[in-house]
């Protein structure tokens, strides 16, 4: 049965040694990790955690949300239609309307959760990054900031 | 390495009769449609397997909405949902109808357990369920309660 173990744990400790990383800080609660990564454009404090059946890397905030109120209906539907357009990784609201991004695999036991699907979902969040942070910063802090999915008069031409 | 073969879909076929759904195959190998009966309404499911993952759709999840003014509420729930719902997320299309999806790392037969196929399936029956009434309600009333905003001033309670 899926548990948050030392063995589920120390098996996920070994995945980020495997991964390359040393700067990784396990958190208070079991089953929690914190590590800060670079992506070709920025640097963000990644927040991995294992369940029971799941396993999470979470970057949150991702971005800010927006301080000006008008930015934020064009910001909302990028990330929306953006969501049907990544595979596993989602974007979301946190209770501060910063912008969050998420990648959650099953994760039950430590015989079943190999290596390669670790790095999978590292590699997510990495693409994630690397392809989206700059866009969705602008969405929230610029005015005229372009969304692919949507023209000047809000037509979506995507 | 992953790929779309008789084999992979031969599990998933599988898995559909121990589920103990029907189903119908799309035109493109790999993709199928079912559907179930929830608590307050019908869906249909489409599922689709890629070389390195398989999708579970319900597309429209709900129609979006016919007033502009409803979408700024609407967008904002459920990004805020996304951050609330494991596994699952909310997207929209271009149509700025509603989506819910489940997509899971699916590369081989041997690597993708029943165990993770009936927890797709039960997982997106348990939030139709448990959000379709609210998310409709967003999409077509003005006012509808959201969890996450105040009825008068959108600011956040949660």
């Amino acid at each position: 049965m899926g548990e948050v173990n030392q063995e589920k744990c120390d098996m996920i400790a070994g995945y980020f040694k495997q991964y390359g990383w040393d700067n990784v800080y396990a958190g208070e609660e079991l089953g929690t990790w914190q590590v800060e990564i670079q992506s070709e454009v920025a640097k963000h404090d990644l927040f991995v955690r294992v369940t029971e059946w799941w396993i999470y890397f979470v970057i949150n905030p991702f971005c800010f949300g927006p301080k000006k109120p008008e930015l934020k209906e064009k910001l909302y539907y990028h990330l929306l239609r953006l969501n049907l357009d990544i595979s596993v990784a989602k974007y979301s609201l946190n209770a501060n309307d910063d912008v969050v991004i998420s990648v959650e695999l099953p994760c039950d036991s430590a015989a079943t959760f190999q290596y390669d699907e670790f790095a999978d979902g590292v590699n997510l969040i990495f693409n994630n990054c690397n392809n989206h942070y700059l866009e969705i910063m602008k969405l929230c802090a610029e005015a005229d900031a372009q969304s692919k999915y949507i023209n000047p008069g809000g037509v979506d031409i995507s | 390495m992953g790929e779309v073969d008789a084999a992979k879909c031969e599990m998933v076929e599988r898995y559909f009769t121990q589920y103990g759904w029907k189903f119908n195959r799309g035109d493109e190998m790999g993709t199928w449609h079912t559907g179930f009966r929830g608590e307050v309404a019908s869906f249909n499911i489409f599922v689709r397997v890629t070389e390195w993952w398989i999708y579970f759709i319900i597309n429209p999840f709900v129609v979006g909405p016919k007033n502009d003014e409803l979408k700024m509420r609407l967008y904002t729930h459920i990004l805020r949902l996304n951050q609330d719902i494991n596994v699952a997320k909310m997207c929209l299309d271009r149509d700025f109808d509603v989506v819910l999806t489940v997509e899971l790392p699916c590369d081989t037969p041997e690597s993708f357990q029943y165990s993770e196929f009936e927890d797709a399936i039960n997982l997106l029956c348990h939030y139709c369920d448990t959000y379709y009434l609210e998310i409709l309600k967003l999409a077509t009333e003005a006012g509808a309660p959201s969890k996450y905003l105040d009825t008068g001033s959108d600011v956040d309670l949660s």
